[in-house]
């Protein structure tokens, strides 16, 4: 298989044997995951399989980001299949919950670092938690506070604001 | 952030909140104007006083900005009323015009609290047929289509994959006597949520692969489903609470030409509307079968006849078994029994339907070869799993299928409606599992997986 190249060690958790690979970060941080969580990224699954040695190189990732991306593919890539509609489901359900909700405590530049990212990385399920959470604080708030929280640039002049606004208020308020 | 990913953003938002982000920036207002995804919801326009005037306005102002840049979806959630039909010309309009993947139509009756009449049904099937029939663009690119019918609301969810220009056109979509009879060239999955039709005949779906139908109209001499030309159907799922009047399903007659690797049947706690039928009929129709579920099989119920499946499906992988018996009082937990017999059965005879409905009426019976061996069957999972006599069925499992991997068991859990829980017999204390466990072990020599008993440590507080 091309993938035992980039696989350095394989190490023991939950009683089972698993191969385990090594990122490494724009500042040259090492991370040794298990190749079930990193796999969760796209990005590096197609690494993976495209073999190489000394480990994968994520170039647009610092170490702060990529460690906060792997404990969040460590959590969500450990939650074993459970029997459908069982009640065990439903607890891991809750718990995954909790733990995405702990995840996103962060301010604004963190956040946009991770969506980043996730984006580049390809975690389908980080992209869609972190674009949620920042689509929850534009909810609730005025043009000039969103325009404030991303520090945009106002360049309508006022009467294109003014018209702007008459036409959305005609048809969605 | 790139463009992109505030794009996904804004998708995240509310129509109303994402409207509010266009007057921030010249950027913010291309953003909004090239977003990818359009959702209109009518309930988001419905307030006091105004019953949602300006929906119609909404959505073509929606669809109609900006024509160079492709849409990836249209959804829109509106009343299956006359004024509609603008909606419906709105997105064919805009389907004609720019390059559209999806469209999701979800349709919903006026009558959204109450029963409907049935001339209030006919009225709303006459609706849908003109909007199918308007929108012919809209109705042309379908792949998907949901109807769904709850306490007599017909919910129809029309979801187009493929837009496509090439040759193709509904045909023969007809609500005719409450016949439905579909043909269609793209469509590859059909859900029907408690419809009110008599019978439905999937004529030509050549692309089809799921199919789904919940609840019919009782009937002695015709089957409510008839399978015509549907070459790649691959999963089955059919969900009916029938009464004693309801045909008996021979699923020999049913399937047709079809070979379906997925089955789901749903009994609803009553009685068994299938009949068991010898391998030599069901092999050949059985031969791609690999997931078998059952579900809502009442408590009075023996298992033993589903043996049948086993013998005359040698690639099976999966079995799935609910045992489930809660008849609930609250009228909300039976919408679909009221639904299903109005053709015959008045509301105010309710109270002689027990009658009507007997658990044990025309049990399937049948009975495996002791020797019977099944080689492919890895899982047998049993939701309401109890301590009992009838569940040496699991013996019986055990012994035939040589290659079973994994048993899970689990408590059944309670009504979705009511939340009643049934203080089934289900092994709380330790000592009960570990001499199921001894038992199945017992039955057979090389190692088992017993799951389920790990997830539930303590018994419930409502449980005696």
């Amino acid at each position: 298989m091309a993938a035992a190249d980039s696989c350095d060690g394989i190490s023991t958790s939950g009683g089972g044997w698993e191969k385990t690979v090594t990122l490494v970060s724009s500042d040259d941080a090492r991370f040794e995951v298990r190749e079930a969580a990193a796999s969760l990224s796209q990005t590096v699954r197609r690494m993976i399989r495209a073999g190489g040695d000394g480990g994968i190189p994520l170039p647009k990732v610092d170490a702060r980001t990529l460690s906060t991306v792997l404990e969040y593919c460590n959590k969500h890539a450990a939650v074993p299949a459970p029997a459908p509609e069982s009640s065990s489901a439903e607890a891991a359900a809750v718990d995954l919950e909790w733990f995405d909700k702990e995840l996103m405590h962060v301010d604004l530049a963190t956040l946009c670092s991770l969506i980043r990212a996730a984006d580049y990385l390809e975690v389908a399920g980080l992209l869609d938690l972190t674009c949620k959470t920042v689509a929850d604080m534009i909810k609730s708030k005025t043009a000039e506070e969103i325009r404030q929280m991303f520090g945009i640039q106002n360049d309508f002049t006022p009467e294109e604001e003014e018209q702007l606004s008459r036409e959305n208020a005609g048809v969605f308020e | 952030l790139p463009n992109d990913i505030l794009l996904s953003i804004l998708e995240r938002l509310q129509l109303r909140e994402a409207v509010r982000t266009s007057i921030l920036s010249t950027r913010w207002m291309h953003l909004f104007s090239i977003r990818s995804r359009i959702v209109v919801d009518v309930a988001a326009f419905h307030c006091k006083d105004d019953k949602g005037s300006m929906f119609t306005p909404a959505t073509k102002s929606m669809s109609a900005r900006s024509s160079q840049y492709p849409i990836s979806l249209l959804r829109i959630r509106f009343h299956l009323v006359e004024e509609s039909i603008d909606i419906i010309h709105c997105v064919d309009g805009t389907l004609a015009n720019r390059k559209i993947s999806a469209v999701h139509f979800l349709i919903l009756p006026e009558q959204r609290d109450r029963r409907c009449t049935e001339d209030e049904l006919a009225t709303n099937g006459r609706h849908f047929m003109r909007f199918v029939y308007a929108g012919s663009h809209a109705s042309a690119s379908l792949s998907y289509l949901h109807i769904r019918c709850f306490l007599m609301l017909i919910i129809c969810y029309i979801h187009a994959r493929s837009w496509s220009t090439s040759s193709f056109r509904v045909a023969n979509v007809g609500l005719n006597l409450y016949v439905l009879r579909i043909e269609h060239p793209h469509l590859t999955t059909l859900a029907l949520d408690g419809c009110v039709f008599g019978k439905i005949e999937l004529s030509w779906l050549p692309r089809l692969k799921c199919f789904s139908y919940r609840t019919w109209y009782l009937s002695q001499d015709q089957y409510p489903l008839s399978l015509g030309y549907v070459p790649q159907l691959s999963t089955l799922k059919l969900r009916n609470e029938a009464s004693i009047m309801h045909k008996t399903i021979r699923l020999s007659e049913l399937l047709g030409n079809a070979t379906i690797s997925s089955l789901d049947l749903n009994f609803d706690s009553e009685r068994i509307w299938i009949e068991s039928e010898a391998p030599k009929v069901l092999g050949p129709l059985f031969q791609n079968l690999q997931i078998l579920s059952l579900q809502c099989i009442h408590e009075e119920c023996d298992l033993d006849w589903t043996m049948f499946f086993l013998e005359a499906a040698p690639l099976l992988n999966q079995i799935f078994i609910k045992v489930w018996d809660h008849t609930p009082s609250v009228p909300n937990c039976r919408p679909f029994q009221l639904l299903g017999d109005t053709c015959n059965i008045r509301e105010e005879e309710y109270g002689e339907w027990q009658d009507v409905y007997q658990k044990g009426y025309n049990l399937p019976m049948w009975e495996a070869p002791a020797d019977l061996k099944h080689c492919n069957l890895k899982e047998l999972i049993i939701k309401g799993y109890q301590v009992e006599e009838k569940f040496r069925y699991i013996r019986r499992l055990v012994k035939a299928a040589v290659n079973l991997e994994v048993i899970v068991l689990i408590h059944s859990g309670s009504c979705e409606y009511c939340k009643f829980s049934p203080s089934t017999r289900y092994p709380w204390t330790q000592e009960e599992r570990l001499q199921i466990k001894e038992q199945i072990l017992e039955w057979r020599s090389s190692p088992i997986k017993l799951l389920g008993f790990e997830s539930l440590e303590c018994r419930p507080s409502h449980v005696k």
